[in-house]
């Protein structure tokens, strides 16, 4: 009974080999190889076997004009003539004629009685005549006369078919040949391939099981498989990083999140425990709630972060005018500065159109703003401009006054929870660039952090976002 | 079985199509009768190597070699009518 199960495996098997890329590109390279062989073949047949039969052709066509001019000239005696002339000088022996009248009878040439294959006028024909009693192969023609009179013109082929029979046998050779090299070679690509893309299916194989920091072996030939696997290590990387990036999220998660839910946790264990009365014990609920608002907003802000970077919104990109985002944002933080004694300066075209999404780039612009308006003294200026560059390009400059950030802090400013040292004292998240830096990539761009005044004891800082306009 | 029966076949069909076969009479002592015939009336201005040539065929077309005798005769005649 284990029989039938053996064969289905083997059958399997064979449909997983015949399947295979390994397997496909060998019968490919198998196929074009014996075309190859095929017309190679044909242009050699071509040019032997078949210029011999054309020259025989042709030598035959050129008789039977020169017989029909005869005829035309002198009717039956010159045809006669001409055929006799022509028999008496053909040293090889290879001419036919047969010139026969309306009514069957025998006229002229060297054959007995006419072929049956040559009954139709006009006609070439192979046929067999016998020489010394054996059969040899025959090329003739059939020419029609006047008054029914109809002439045989042809030549003995024995030549031309011994060529051809010799010609066949040593291509059918060649060709057996060729095939045994096809299929060797095939085996020999098919085993190459498998061999190069062993050792990138095992390092799939081991980082599947979990083990994520093997790598694809590069070999010195630095061919297509070694670009593949150049990529495949990019890639690997990249997840990597993205990995321990997720971890110091989940860490920075943990460690941000656990001070605020405890403080709320606490104020609220007091309360119930040491409210006087039932306003004190509002107010202090009023507190927490505020503060699980706040909390709250980290995860909306981690939300949106995640939602740009997978590029999901990409879907809904549409055309808007960046302008009247600019304005926007600039009419409530305007006020906002205001409020602290700044001053808002602002520049742009009247018309800056791109494609992309309005609510995510007013978010980025809103966060810059934000962080500005945060960092600069009482007094100072925030400067917000906005261009298009380059065609398909689109540039919004946010400078501050503020205390700026160290090159080091620079770095590590898109970073989830990332705060440098002096600003770890004022309100925030440490959400805010990394969100702006998840916009500029859905947007195909980038953001760059700068001085705003270089050399300066309060050098500020000079936010460029850049976006390209098209989806 | 079926090839031994194939070839019941196609033995006397194969002998059949020989037999049927048109014959070329142009190896025949009358046609060696016909070329001699023909040098001789050119033999008066033939050189003498081509005489000895077509006499050489006649010869042999006596003697039963026909073929060997028409060639040599065929040869003959051809450089004949080139000398002419």
């Amino acid at each position: 009974m284990a029989a039938p199960a053996e064969d289905r495996d083997g059958w399997r098997d064979i449909r997983a080999y015949l399947k295979s890329a390994g397997f496909r590109f060998a019968a490919l390279f198998a196929v074009l190889f014996l075309a190859a062989i095929l017309g190679f073949a044909l242009m050699l047949w071509w040019g032997t076997a078949g210029t011999l039969s054309r020259q025989l052709d042709d030598a035959i066509r050129a008789d039977a004009i020169g017989l029909q001019e005869a005829w035309r000239g002198g009717g039956t005696a010159a045809a006669r003539d001409a055929i006799g002339g022509r028999l008496a000088v053909d040293i090889d022996d290879h001419a036919i004629y047969l010139l026969m009248d309306g009514a069957g009878n025998r006229l002229a040439g060297n054959l007995d009685r006419w072929p049956g294959a040559a009954e139709a006028p006009g006609s070439w024909s192979g046929d067999m005549v016998r020489r010394d009693g054996v059969a040899v192969p025959a090329r003739v023609y059939h020419l029609p006369l006047d008054q029914g009179h109809r002439l045989l013109i042809g030549r003995d082929a024995t030549d031309r078919e011994k060529l051809r029979s010799l010609l066949s046998e040593a291509l059918l050779w060649s060709f057996a040949v060729a095939v045994a090299f096809a299929l060797a070679g095939a085996a020999a690509l098919r085993r190459a391939l498998a061999d190069r893309l062993r050792a990138a299916a095992a390092t799939a194989g081991a980082i599947a099981a979990g083990d994520l920091s093997r790598r694809v072996p590069l070999s010195t030939q630095r061919d297509e498989f070694d670009q593949l696997g150049e990529s495949m290590n990019a890639m690997l990387d990249r997840i990597d990083q993205l990995m321990i990036g997720i971890k110091g999220v989940s860490d920075s998660i943990a460690h941000d999140l656990r001070t605020p839910i405890a403080r709320a946790r606490m104020r609220l264990e007091h309360a119930l425990l040491t409210a006087p009365d039932e306003e004190s014990l509002r107010a202090a609920i009023e507190t927490t709630v505020a503060d699980l608002d706040g909390i709250s907003r980290v995860f909306q802000a981690l939300l949106r972060i995640a939602e740009a970077e997978a590029g999901a919104r990409r879907a809904a990109f549409a055309s808007f005018d960046l302008a009247t985002v600019l304005t926007d944002a600039a009419e409530v933080y305007g006020a906002l500065a205001e409020e602290r004694g700044q001053q808002l300066e602002t520049s742009w075209p009247e018309k800056l159109t791109m494609m992309g999404d309005r609510d995510m780039v007013l978010q980025a612009i809103a966060n810059l703003l934000d962080n500005a308006v945060k960092f600069t003294p009482e007094g100072g200026t925030i400067r917000l401009r906005a261009s298009a560059p380059a065609r398909g390009k689109r540039e919004i400059i946010v400078r501050d006054e503020g205390p700026g950030l160290a090159a080091e802090d620079r770095a590590r400013a898109g970073e989830r929870f990332f705060r440098a040292d002096p600003s770890r004292a004022l309100p925030g998240s440490g959400l805010g660039l990394s969100l702006v830096k998840a916009v500029a990539a859905l947007h195909g761009g980038e953001l760059r952090l700068g001085d705003g005044q270089a050399g300066a004891a309060r050098p500020g800082l000079e936010a460029r976002l850049i976006l390209s306009s098209r989806a | 079985m079926p090839w031994v029966l194939a070839l019941l076949v196609f033995l006397p069909t194969a002998a059949f199509a020989q037999q049927a076969a048109p014959r070329l009479i142009s190896d025949s002592p009358e046609y060696c009768a016909e070329l001699s015939g023909r040098f001789s009336a050119l033999s008066a201005e033939a050189p003498a190597h081509l005489r000895l040539l077509a006499d050489e065929g006649r010869q042999l077309c006596a003697e039963g070699q026909t073929r060997s005798g028409i060639a040599k005769l065929r040869r003959a005649l051809k450089e004949a009518q080139r000398g002419e």
